[in-house]
């Protein structure tokens, strides 16, 4: 593959790339592996430190840290995946969808995004999530909403970009239309650009969920979500700054990765 | 019989829109009309900027004109459903100038030329590999070459594959634009041979679009001079030039050899 080969003189993407599988991995398997039940709250054994039993001690319930940062790799990784994935496949179909329709179509879904666009997107997002109501599915839905406009209004300039090409317009000439123009000509030109795009924005995601959940509006206790975990260990930050620290660790850890893993990628480009 | 007619083509360009308020103007063309014949090469010139490129979009529906008809085997094509007009278009198809750059990078040659066989025929793998191999004989190109990108293909051999892809709806008419005038001379020659040849065998008709008089010269049958949009002259064969805008497209072809220049033109 062409990926891997340009890739094998490029340790840091690589290794970024291993550790973030192995992560998605733990997070996957967490079930399995973790040595408790996350949720178990046993007060008897609240502020434990890391013994065999317990690796990274108990939190303020008594409930296994570990167990819980596992668990929290399903909440924190797998929504941000799953709100780039979403966004992302939806950005493509709006912004082709515009991007070939152009006319009256086209210039009300620019001036939408313009008028979108201008609100930060974190307000955009307390916005909706003060209507919906804080709820993991809604951070869910306010995240990809904010991260659709963003992509949709970036797809339909690259589709308009291609549009101009001479290959498209050769290809238009010997009949291809529509879905199979889509299909042939447009995605394999652009993936590149669209897979480095969304893994630049994972991170940005991961912290965003985190933010929502530490401040309330998101993921609710006692779901293990990393930046739920940081506001419940916030009380005891005096006493046992060890329960703000793992999480805020895997956090950094995790962003960190996805970043370098981007930075590589956009330099494949 | 008529293939095409081209009747009162005018096309402008907005300029500079502001707002909502559409820009002055340009004008590209201007009443262009004339027909083309079956099996026929009709060759246009003209200087850059003369709208003859525009022209050739405009046939190939990649450009909507302002006004005018466009008659196609007697199908008006701004008028015909949709349906009937994208079974028309097959047999019209394009060569351009270009011919690295009408590939997508990231199809190989045999997905290229299967392409419009995918859109119109329902031919399964083994006759898609079967016609292919035969468009590939039809301009003198290797079996071999198909599993290869565009990029790794020489300039002459890309163009022989945009011919090949051309010619696989088996068109009436092709428009060629400029899609000699990147390659050199040698290799000029030996694609003029190769449209010709395939020009008798299939029975085609070539709108010959070029800036280059002398190759307009050796390959059409009938001659369209263009200047600023307009036609200006039309000439047979072997016809003399009249208007300004020919004669200076005509003195513009070199010599074969330097004591054949004119006195005039000579340094002091």
């Amino acid at each position: 593959m062409k990926f891997v080969r340009t890739k094998s003189g490029n340790l840091t993407g690589l290794i970024s790339l291993f550790l973030l599988v192995i992560t998605g991995l733990l997070g996957l398997f967490a079930p399995i592996l973790m040595p408790h039940d996350p949720f178990a709250v046993d007060i008897a054994k609240k502020f434990s430190v890391p013994s065999w039993d317990y690796p990274l001690g108990t939190d303020h319930l008594g409930r296994c840290i570990l167990s819980r940062l596992l668990l929290g790799i399903r909440y924190s990784l797998g929504s941000a995946l799953i709100i780039q994935l979403v966004a992302i496949v939806l950005a493509i179909l709006l912004g082709a969808f515009v991007a070939l329709k152009r006319g009256l179509i086209d210039f009300l879904f620019i001036r939408l995004c313009d008028i979108l666009l201008a609100f930060p997107t974190l307000v955009l997002a307390f916005g909706l999530l003060g209507i919906l109501g804080p709820s993991l599915k809604n951070v869910l839905i306010a995240l990809i909403f904010t991260q659709l406009i963003y992509y949709a209004r970036m797809i339909r300039g690259l589709f308009i970009g291609i549009n101009e090409k001479d290959f498209v317009q050769a290809a238009r000439i010997t009949g291809t239309t529509g879905i199979q123009l889509i299909r042939r000509h447009y995605i394999p030109n652009l993936l590149p650009s669209i897979v480095t795009i969304v893994a630049l924005d994972i991170g940005k995601v991961i912290l965003e969920i985190a933010g929502f959940s530490f401040i309330g509006l998101g993921v609710q206790a006692p779901i293990p979500e990393w930046g739920m975990m940081i506001n419940e260990g916030k009380q005891y930050m005096r006493q046992h700054p060890e329960l703000m620290l793992y999480p805020g660790l895997a956090i950094i850890l995790v962003v960190l990765l996805f970043n370098q893993l981007a930075n590589r990628l956009k330099r494949l480009d | 019989m008529t293939l095409l007619e081209v009747k009162n083509i005018e096309k402008y360009y907005a300029q500079r829109p502001f707002l909502f308020k559409r820009g002055q103007e340009a004008p590209v063309l201007e009443n262009v009309t004339f027909s083309l014949q079956e099996g026929e090469c009709l060759g246009i010139v003209g200087q850059s900027g003369s709208g003859k490129s525009t022209l050739g979009r405009i046939i190939l529906g990649i450009e909507r004109p302002t006004n005018g008809e466009l008659i196609f085997q007697g199908v008006n094509l701004y008028e015909a459903p949709s349906k009937e007009k994208k079974m028309i278009r097959r047999n019209l198809q394009a060569v351009f100038q270009n011919s690295y750059h009408s590939f997508n990078p990231k199809q190989t040659i045999f997905e290229i030329l299967e392409e419009p066989f995918l859109n119109f025929e329902h031919f399964s793998k083994a006759e898609r590999q079967q016609k292919v191999r035969e468009l590939l004989d039809c301009v003198e190109l290797e079996w071999a070459m198909a599993q290869n990108y565009p990029s790794q293909l020489s300039g002459g051999q890309q163009q022989r594959v945009n011919i090949a892809r051309a010619l696989a709806l088996k068109p009436k008419l092709i428009v060629l634009d400029e899609a000699i005038s990147s390659l050199d001379m040698i290799l000029q020659k030996t694609i003029i041979e190769l449209l010709q040849r395939l020009q008798k065998e299939l029975q085609l008709a070539y709108l010959f679009i070029s800036h280059d008089l002398q190759a307009t010269r050796f390959m059409s049958d009938r001659i369209l001079v263009m200047q600023h949009g307009q036609l200006v002259e039309e000439i047979g064969k072997d016809g003399t030039y009249q208007h300004p805008a020919s004669q200076a497209l005509y003195n513009a072809i070199l010599p074969s050899h330097p004591r054949e220049r004119k006195k005039k033109d000579r340094p002091n």
